[in-house]
């Protein structure tokens, strides 16, 4: 049995240690928004945050996690200035990657609250969208920028 | 949890209960609107396109799948035009698997092919405006005017003469036992509101909270997860795996042979996934085995060699070439390149 805080909330599960994190949120917590794209840490989809840094879930072991603050697209408020910028730049497309390409820049503005171009070309580059929506990702994250950055955990 | 529900229960919970649910059945002649009268003797079985709640909702259901091409917002926009609903109380849910929501001209359900906005513009608009005339006749009724003294803007219905005013929340349970008009009338392209503008998409917030449910996200309780060992050539089949040695992982159920490979199937992704990798499939050759990245780059190098399709031919190419002080040659390769979405294929 392992415990988990995910999002403020602790839970206890019964997995084997070397389960991916990413397949605990999503199999046994239900925590579905952090998505399955590559398993291989390659494409960005499942980026959650561990202790405040972005990380891929499908390539982190659920042990590895223990006494650590986990952070899903469900822990942040639908207020948080960076998920406002996003409705506001109308960004997804089909979608399926920006939950993982928020969680990348929630924390790259936390790093970086006003971030050059190079900056957020770095920070976002191994986060794959195959619509192509990187320059609305771009504008988002400049317009969360301009309004602040930083927010509230839900 | 997101189970499915079954068809009969979808129609029960659209088409009863408090409110206005227009419903049209696709005939040959073309849409046709179900009365109340109709709906209610069980001979029909309608797609509910779309319903009107106390609580001034509009919901249209949407019998197309959202991939981005934002028809989830498209589709209720052509029932909001005609049913000049307020924009703001618009929402959408997607029908389920159900003959009632079979694409009109292709006789069954698919998305693809740029036809969502074709195929359905019609249907859409004729069940919104049914539902605007079905609402004007409720207030008309209610007070005591003639329809034609009342007009519907904005999710109300107002009278012209005494500017009395009613919302489309309080008409719904009062429209609801009137028949439908049978050729309910469209708006001008001029009036339009919202088709051809920009409106805000319906499903970006969901997207942006990561709880739009996708394909891979569908859960049914006590399901299992399965995952496949696809063929790395054409055609090939699996010439044996260790079924013991998958069996062993905590969680694995059962290893199913299907055509194009081998499953397994599990209580958790992880486990269905630590058993696939636990079966070590071994594979034959194939169907065509001399096909392979190589062969198909030199089949295309040597293809370079020859007379391709002429798409244009300005001037004189052979003399300018010969006489050009500069010549400037290049090879671009390119890789296949697969459509693959993000969202691996799945299915539930």
């Amino acid at each position: 049995m392992l415990t988990l805080t995910v999002n403020g909330k602790k839970y206890t599960v019964d997995v084997p240690p070397d389960t991916p994190l990413l397949w605990v949120l999503r199999d046994e917590l239900k925590l579905t928004g952090t998505k399955y794209g590559c398993g291989q840490g390659q494409c960005g989809a499942c980026t959650v945050q561990i202790d405040g840094k972005a990380k891929r879930s499908c390539i982190t072991k659920v042990s590895e996690v223990k006494g650590k603050k986990i952070v899903t697209i469900e822990g942040l408020a639908e207020s948080h200035p960076v998920k406002q910028a996003w409705v506001a730049e109308q960004v997804p497309q089909c979608g399926y990657c920006q939950p993982g390409q928020i969680m990348q820049a929630v924390t790259l503005l936390k790093e970086h609250p006003k971030p050059t171009d190079s900056q957020i070309d770095t920070a976002m580059a191994g986060n794959l969208c195959r619509c192509g929506t990187y320059q609305r990702i771009r504008k988002a994250i400049n317009r969360a920028s301009a309004a602040g950055g930083k927010g509230k955990k839900s | 949890m997101k189970r499915s529900i079954t068809r009969r229960e979808f129609i029960r919970e659209t088409l009863a209960g408090a409110g206005l649910a227009v419903a049209i059945t696709m005939t040959p002649l073309g849409a046709r609107i179900l009365s109340a009268k109709e709906l209610a003797s069980g001979e029909f079985a309608p797609g509910a396109w779309l319903k009107i709640t106390p609580d001034e909702l509009v919901t249209v259901y949407v019998a197309k799948s959202e991939m981005g091409q934002g028809i989830s917002t498209s589709l209720p926009m052509l029932v909001a035009e005609e049913l000049e609903a307020d924009w703001k109380n618009v929402r959408f849910v997607f029908a389920p698997a159900a003959d009632q929501y079979k694409d009109p001209v292709w006789g069954m359900q698919a998305t693809g092919g740029s036809t969502s906005i074709r195929h359905l513009y019609e249907p859409l608009r004729l069940a919104g405006a049914a539902a605007r005339e079905l609402l004007i006749a409720a207030a008309a009724r209610e007070w005591k005017v003639s329809a034609g003294e009342c007009l519907a803007v904005n999710g109300i219905v107002r009278h012209g003469t005494t500017m009395k005013s009613i919302t489309y929340g309080q008409l719904a349970g009062l429209a609801a036992d009137l028949s439908p008009p049978a050729k309910p009338k469209l708006k001008s392209p001029r009036d339009f509101r919202f088709i051809g503008k920009d409106l805000p998409r319906l499903d970006v917030l969901d997207k942006v909270n990561g709880t739009a449910v996708f394909g891979i996200d569908v859960t049914i309780p006590g399901m299992l997860h399965a995952a496949i060992a696809h063929p790395p050539a054409f055609g090939a089949r699996p010439t044996g795996y260790d079924e013991a040695a998958a069996g062993k992982v905590k969680g694995v159920k059962k290893v199913v042979a299907i055509d194009s490979g081998v499953a397994v199937c599990a209580s958790s992704t992880a486990a269905a996934r630590k058993g696939l990798a636990a079966l070590q499939v071994r594979w034959d050759t194939g169907s065509s085995p001399q096909l392979t990245d190589e062969s198909l780059r030199r089949q295309f190098r040597d293809a370079l060699g020859e007379m391709g399709l002429v798409a244009r031919n300005d001037g004189d190419v052979g003399t300018a070439l010969a006489a050009a002080k500069t010549r400037l040659s290049a090879t671009f390769e390119l890789p296949f390149l697969a459509h693959v979405t993000m969202e691996p294929m799945n299915c539930t």
